[in-house]
């Protein structure tokens, strides 16, 4: 014990705390500007206005005050005016962020208010469930803007709260130790029925050697008894342990790592309703450095009483309405949430954790619905991924194939098989030419099947998307970029409905034949990295409904603007 | 090598840990959900006499050979009340198909015997049975009126010498609550008032009708009867607290509270209200004090051009713990 | 316990790189790296050291007492406002940011305090709203675009742009933009010198909305400007478009050029958007320079509008002037001739639609009984150089200069092309901006005593009816400025005098009509007097007259039965006074007196003190 040399602290990110403050008061942020002319076209729809115009200029002013050298406080208000409001007309004022962040007495750091945070896949993580395809030019540009609307960034959550941080150095035995905490509050009480609920955690990071690195986790959602007038307290813990056990050596690098963990959700007044189930996620690696070539070979073992909402709550809640042409025909019923929605509405995305089961599109992702922490899913996993010399193309690939562990509704298990190919061609590099062109190519294919004794028991559904993009650099930061993306389903499955306790206590056919396609094009400008105008114009058909299809075509310019 | 074999070793043991679930499944069986629909077990009540008056209940027991939806009716034969439960579900139990007495559609129960059936819908299928009701459902709480026992002498009246009128209790066959209610009738062409019925506390051997005093946990209800084609009653419930107990309301310092309702229904209609919601003059300080009611009156009101004004009201009760279930 | 050393413990960048952001699809292979949790970002990011903030501070009081007035106002003689109602706040910044070399935001923000007692009345809010902007040089030419909010923009006169006049107007009551001065006189010798003021950005422009793509010295000296969006009378939030698109190709010739230009204006008559509403308009605008002694500048074009049941063709504009410079003549005159069309309308341009009364869904400004489009519809008796549709004319303008005295004539004489109104609406020069303060806040029509009266932004006209048939009318006006200057005790004093006389007859004449066969006789003088009292203090006086007579065939009072006889008198003083830099303090008191002998009820007598204080920084 006496080897074991401790403390120190410190542990701020370098630039971060060594001068290169600066001002006293910096201003950081961002700027956008969206005008669009959109027409929607439904046979026989007499009712719903086609033609709308709309858009919208806004500006994020954030002032970063640094009082002293070891702390910071960030400010941020956005000012949004509507598009058509004249002097002063559809002005909003709102608070984007606020936080203060510092390190105390030199070796723990601190931050208060707005965090964006993660921990590991199965505790605390923000998987994009719902976009299984990169993107670039047009549908790119969307999933930035949805993305900066919901402050998704490196699969963290936006929380309010507070996080703290410090790390051990030991001179033997251990390299370091790294410890990382966090409390946010879900929600407030009401001071009648609802609990003050609060979701906190942390880990704890060894990094035993160069070979080895463990971590320990764990978080939890908890109400505050006695703070409202419901005693039926619910908890949902889950802890884990990650690995990584890696050998480098000179032609390769190879290693296993992972996360292994439990969860227990319980209520107070309803133990009968309490769950508990563990996971097993194992992958072993073998990297090629010369030919940059890279095999994962993955099992996966997710109980299906596993529940970790800080990993399973999803990007996009499916049972909201989008708020762009959200009723159409005559009968002005509601249309439903398509892949269009997805990339051009961030109302529809969630901001923070949702402790329960939420609903789902199975012809989007029904085999890891809620990420690769999705309950009730065994299997395993091989993928591959590769950049050649020059990164011409950068490529990856991936199969699952997975199963139920336990029924939905029968004795007989749902097997699932998702395949999905991304690839990036960096055509300028094969010519060495000085001007960009890239195309880049993303598929994704989709089984979901089970045979029954009962004809009712059996489930087929498929779905396949396509995403395909180019940019070409006409001149000098000028762009034309091109996209087609097109997403099919057809087939059957049973999908389960839930009570508030999320339990099932009934299931739903889900039958679908049908497809989306969108088809865009535009221009855009890069004045610098992070400044850009862009134009573009789409074409959107959706054949869901089968009886009644419609279609969008939509013409906009952005102009973002990030300091 | 050695720690190679032991990773994998544990690794092959934490993978081969959980246990099989394949005769586990995950929510209602898909059979329930989809199978053909056959009634497995028929329709038949706990027991075939039940006395409500005695805290008495019956449940419904009936099996099927999935999950659907049920609905069970139960019907007076003698006074026509109706009993309605729905759910949904394989089975029907205590949990999910017992009877305490209620009525859902007027009039209430009597002792009487009655018929018992469940339907599917979608299905042809339909079940009956029958259960004979020894008594009907007492209430708890402070009955204010009921009218079985006809006219109170301490009740007061005071009716317009308007055309028609026809203020009494009548027993017969339109009666929601056992044989009896009071009749409000008249043509009052130059006041609202067309009539009103004081029931005073002296009826009830006391100078305040005994009740709690927490108007938050008290309940007003009344049955109010909407006649057909004539929807220009009103009727104003008022409710006069002796602050000062001294035996009399003073209606300038005392609080007076009033609950009226537009009668623009037909047939009969329960009306609950917590007392504590009810509005007041504010003349004694705007507190609800329940406990200091001397008076409960019913004023039948009508615009003075709409022609005659006809209406009802039977069962005036007070409860606790919510309203009245009838 | 000899290895026991503290260390400092960094946690290195490095040990967080591998969590890339990048398309968040691709598969992570970080994910199960056990330091892969905790805050994000890890990385400092660099911040914007320096925005520029700039604005003003405007404090506007005003206090009327009157002896006599309308009616309608209800007997309340006595009124005290604080603030402006000319849309203008009292805090205005204006912040910009420069994110790159080559693009900035800029956006202003307002705060307003009523001063109605009470802590909580504040209103903050954006006047123009949110700007982007962005410009991009190359060796084929500089490409800037402007989106967001509000741009004080000019494509063309015809097209879209604001009436600047002759200059020909009165200093004395300062607009809510005008700026102050380095000297508090400077104001007034500016003017005296140039026949013009240093002029806000709005001067000449029009408010747009929405996104300006120009490019600039391109090759064989070309350029472009194109603007899809909104101006005020397309304003409005509401989903059916409505919306404004304009193009320009200019080219430039040394020193003269020419440019084709085209404006669209549309939107939907109903919300399925099967039946447009709108107008077209494409002109040419050209500049030619003949040996710096002759000019000829014009804009010619034609234009249409298009509504359900509506079915008009296309009708001309033309609006082109010869301007002889005092190399060939001794003193600059110029001769314009214009004719607009009936069919041709487009109330951004420097013209007024007199002629259709157009459909309008929305219009962000337009509430209930209030003015249509804030222009006066019907046969406009206008100032010289304000041009209406369905008219067609002549103007001459002449600048003489002898010693110290500057005089600027303006004849004009024009006609309506086709018989469409039987209205007549005119000014009140003499009296019109306290007028307007009679109803604060909107733009009521219909007001006065007799509902004749409209108010539009800082004025207001006066509506009077024909009783013969409907002709083609004719207007005639001669406008006169005179400008001198003296010295008084060694300081300046500045005389201005502006007198216009106007005349409208039954059809177009060459000459005036100063009898009571013309439809109406419109006599106005308006002289200033400004001294330099110090160098940071300026004297200032008003004297204003109207006189108005109605003609014979317009309608006449139902009690006296005679037509309109207005005669309108004004009187004030004021003090400019430079309190520091950057600020001055304008004080204005005027006494003002109105009545009309033909219509009894048209009268009102009283005075208005107004403050002003104006800090720019």
């Amino acid at each position: 014990m006496k080897y074991i040399g401790f403390l120190v602290l410190i542990v701020f990110w370098s630039q971060w705390s060594t001068g290169q403050i600066g001002k006293k008061v910096q201003f950081i942020g961002g700027a956008r500007s969206l005008l669009s002319h959109s027409n929607f076209n439904s046979e026989s729809d007499t009712v719903t206005a086609p033609k709308s115009t709309g858009g919208y200029a806004l500006l994020d002013l954030g002032f970063r005050i640094n009082p002293n050298a070891s702390t910071e406080i960030l400010g941020m208000v956005r000012i949004k005016n509507a598009f058509g409001g004249f002097w002063g007309g559809g002005v909003s004022f709102d608070v984007r962020q606020l936080y203060v962040r510092g390190v105390a007495g030199n070796f723990l750091r601190y931050q208060i208010g707005n965090i964006d945070y993660k921990l590991t896949p199965y505790t605390f993580y923000n998987h994009n469930q719902d976009v299984l395809s990169s993107s670039i030019g047009t549908m790119k540009i969307k999933e930035d803007v949805a993305n900066y609307e919901s402050f998704y960034k490196d699969h963290t959550w936006r929380q309010q709260g507070a996080s703290v941080n410090f790390g051990l150095q030991f001179p033997k035995l251990i390299q370091q130790v790294e410890f990382n905490g966090f409390i946010t509050r879900l929600n407030p009480t009401d001071f009648q029925n609802v609990l003050e609920r609060l979701y906190g955690g942390g880990n704890m990071v060894v990094t035993q050697s160069k070979y080895l690195k463990l971590g320990l986790n764990h978080v939890g959602i908890f109400d505050l008894e006695g703070t409202a007038l419901d005693s039926n307290i619910y908890h949902n813990n889950v802890s884990s342990l990650t690995y990584d056990l890696q050998f480098k050596r000179e032609k390769f690098t190879y290693g296993i790592d992972g996360e292994s963990g439990i969860s227990v959700t319980k209520q107070k007044l309803y133990p009968e309703k309490d769950l508990t189930d563990y996971f097993i996620h194992a992958r072993a690696y073998f990297n090629i450095h010369r030919s940059k070539l890279n095999l994962d070979l993955g099992y996966m073992d997710n109980g299906p009483d596993f529940r970790s909402f800080g990993a399973q709550s999803k990007r996009i809640n499916f049972n909201q309405e989008n708020s762009f042409y959200n009723r159409y025909t005559n009968a002005q019923m509601l249309r439903s949430v398509s892949m269009y929605d997805v990339y051009n509405d961030p109302n529809l995305y969630n901001q923070g954790i949702t402790a329960r089961v939420m609903d789902y599109n199975p012809v989007i992702n029904n085999v890891l619905p809620y990420g690769i922490a999705s309950f009730n899913r065994r299997g395993g996993y091989i993928g591959i991924s590769h950049k050649d010399k020059r990164e011409i193309i950068v490529s990856n690939a991936k199969v699952h194939y997975l199963s139920e562990i336990r029924g939905q509704g029968t004795s007989f298990l749902k097997s699932f098989l998702m395949g999905s190919v991304n690839g990036i061609f960096h055509a300028h590099k094969l010519w060495k030419g000085k001007k960009e062109f890239n195309a880049q190519l993303g598929l994704t294919y989709q089984k979901t099947m089970r045979n029954g004794d009962f004809s009712f028991e059996s489930v087929n559904l498929e779905s396949i998307l396509i995403n395909l993009g180019i940019e070409y650099e006409l001149i000098d930061q000028l762009y034309v970029m091109g996209n087609l993306f097109t997403i099919r389903a057809q087939g059957i499955d049973q999908k389960p409905v839930r009570d508030a306790d999320d339990q099932i206590i009934n299931y739903e056919k889900y039958e679908v034949k049908g497809n989306e396609m969108n088809i865009s094009g535009g221009l855009r400008f890069d004045f610098s990295e992070k400044i850009y105008l862009a134009a573009m114009y789409e074409w959107n058909t959706n054949k869901f409904n089968t009886e009644h299809p419609y279609t969008f075509k939509q013409f906009s310019i952005f102009y973002v603007m990030k300091f | 090598m050695k720690n190679y074999t032991l990773i994998i070793l544990c690794f092959s043991i934490l993978i081969s840990c959980r246990k099989k679930e394949l005769n586990k499944i995950e929510g209602p069986n898909l059979t329930d959900v989809y199978g053909d629909f056959a009634v497995i077990t028929n329709l038949a009540a706990s027991q075939n006499n039940v006395d409500f008056s005695l805290g008495q209940s019956v449940y419904f027991t009936c099996e099927l050979s999935k999950i659907s939806n049920w609905k069970l009716s139960i019907v007076g034969l003698t006074s026509g009340a109706e009993k309605i439960i729905t759910g949904i579900g394989k089975k029907l139990d205590v949990s999910s198909a017992l009877w305490n007495g209620s009525t859902t559609n007027f009039p209430m129960f009597k002792a009487e015997s009655c018929q018992v059936t469940l339907t599917f819908p979608g299905e042809a299928d339909t079940l009956t049975t029958n259960v004979t009701v020894a008594q009907p459902k007492v209430n708890a709480g402070f009955l204010i009126a009921d009218f079985e026992s006809g006219w109170v002498s301490s009740w007061t009246t005071f009716i317009q010498s308007g055309a028609g009128m026809d203020f009494n209790i009548k027993t017969n066959s339109l009666s929601p609550q056992q044989n009896s209610y009071y009749h409000m009738e008249g043509t009052v062409n130059w006041d609202w008032l067309v009539g009103l019925v004081d029931f005073n506390a002296s009826a009830y051997g006391a100078t305040t009708i005994p009740l709690s005093s927490n108007g938050d946990n008290l309940y007003f209800n009344a049955l109010v009867y909407g006649a057909p084609g004539l929807p220009n009653s009103r009727v104003l419930f008022r409710f006069d607290e002796d602050e000062n107990q001294n035996g009399s309301f003073n209606s300038t310092n005392e609080d007076q509270y009033g609950l009226e309702i537009i009668v623009d229904w037909e047939g009969w209609k329960l009306i609950s209200a917590k007392y504590s919601d009810i509005t007041g003059n504010g003349k004694g300080g705007n507190v609800h004090n329940p406990d200091k009611l001397n008076k409960v009156s019913v004023l039948h009101l009508a615009n003075p051009s709409s022609g005659i004004a006809k209406s009802g009201i039977d069962y005036l009760i007070f409860t606790e713990n919510g309203p009245l279930q009838p | 316990m000899r290895n026991l050393s503290i260390k400092i413990a960094i946690i290195l960048i490095g040990l967080f790189s591998h969590s890339k952001v990048g398309a968040q699809s691709l598969p992570d292979s970080s994910m199960f790296k056990p330091d892969n949790g905790g805050l994000s970002p890890k990385n400092f990011v660099k911040a914007l050291s320096h925005i520029s903030v700039s604005g003003y501070y405007r404090f506007l009081g005003a206090y009327s007492a009157m002896k006599n007035q309308y009616p309608e106002m209800n007997g309340i003689k006595n009124r005290l406002f604080l603030g402006d109602d000319s849309n203008l706040p009292q805090l205005s910044l204006t912040l910009g940011i420069s994110p790159s070399r080559n693009t900035s935001i800029s956006t202003d923000l307002y705060l307003w305090t009523p001063m109605t007692g009470s802590e909580k009345d504040y209103v903050k809010g954006l006047l123009l709203g949110i700007n982007l902007y962005g410009s991009h040089s190359t060796k084929y030419g500089t490409f800037g675009v402007k989106t967001g909010g509000i741009h004080w923009y000019k494509l063309s006169p015809l097209t879209f742009a604001s009436n600047t006049g002759y200059n020909r107007y009165s200093l004395f009551e300062r607009n809510p933009w005008d700026p102050n001065t380095k000297d508090v006189f400077d104001r007034y010798q500016t003017f005296y010198e140039n026949g013009a003021l240093t002029q806000d950005e709005r001067w000449g422009q029009q408010a747009f909305h929405g996104f300006i793509f120009e490019g600039n010295d391109l090759p064989k000296g070309f350029s472009f400007a194109f603007m899809q969006g909104k101006s005020q009378l397309n304003g409005g939030a509401a989903p059916l478009p409505n919306n404004l698109t304009g193009a320009r190709i200019k080219k430039d010739f040394k020193t003269h050029f020419v440019s084709a230009n085209y404006l669209r204006s549309q939107t939907y008559s109903d919300s399925l958007a099967r039946q447009m509403v709108g107008f077209n308009l494409l002109t040419s605008e050209f500049k030619l320079n003949i040996k710096d002694k002759l000019t000829i500048y014009g804009e010619v074009g034609a234009g249409n509008y298009f509504a359900p049941f509506y079915e008009e063709d296309w009708g001309e504009a033309i609006d082109v002037r010869l301007q002889m410079h005092e190399a060939l003549t001794h003193f600059p005159i110029e001769l314009r001739y214009f004719r607009i069309s009936p069919n041709v309308i487009n109330n951004n341009g420097i013209f007024w639609n007199t002629s259709i009364q157009e459909y309008n869904l929305q219009n962000n400004q337009n509430n209930p009984g209030q003015a249509p489009l804030l222009f006066p519809f019907a046969s406009s008796l206008t100032t010289i150089g304000q041009m209406t549709n369905n008219r067609q004319g002549i103007i001459l303008n002449t600048d003489l200069k002898v010693g110290r005295n500057k005089l600027t004539i303006g004849y004009s004489a024009a006609g309506e092309i086709k018989a469409v109104s039987d209205r007549i609406t005119y000014g009140h020069p003499a009296n019109s901006l306290a007028l307007s303060r009679f109803w604060r806040w909107n733009f009521p029509t219909g007001v006065g005593p007799y509902g004749n009266i409209n108010k539009i932004y800082r004025s207001v006209y006066e509506t009077v009816f024909i009783s013969d048939s409907v002709s083609a009318k004719g207007f005639n006006s001669i406008e006169v400025s005179f400008k001198t200057y003296t010295n008084l005790f060694n300081r300046k004093l500045m005389f201005f005098y502006l007198g216009g006389f106007h005349s409208v007859s039954r059809q177009m004449m060459a000459l005036p009509q100063y009898s009571k066969k013309a439809y109406l006789q419109s006599y106005n003088h308006q002289l200033e007097v400004y001294y330099a009292l110090t160098k940071s203090i300026t004297l200032s006086n008003y004297f204003g007259y109207d006189r108005i007579f109605g003609g014979d065939h317009t309608e006449r009072d139902l009690v006296s039965g005679k037509t309109k006889n207005q005669e309108g008198i004004s009187y004030a003083i004021g003090m400019d006074i430079q309190l520091s830099k950057n600020t001055g303090l304008y004080l204005r008191h005027r006494w003002m007196k109105y009545q009309d002998f033909g219509f009894e009820l048209d009268r009102y007598k009283g005075m208005e003190t107004t403050v002003e204080l104006k800090i720019f920084f």
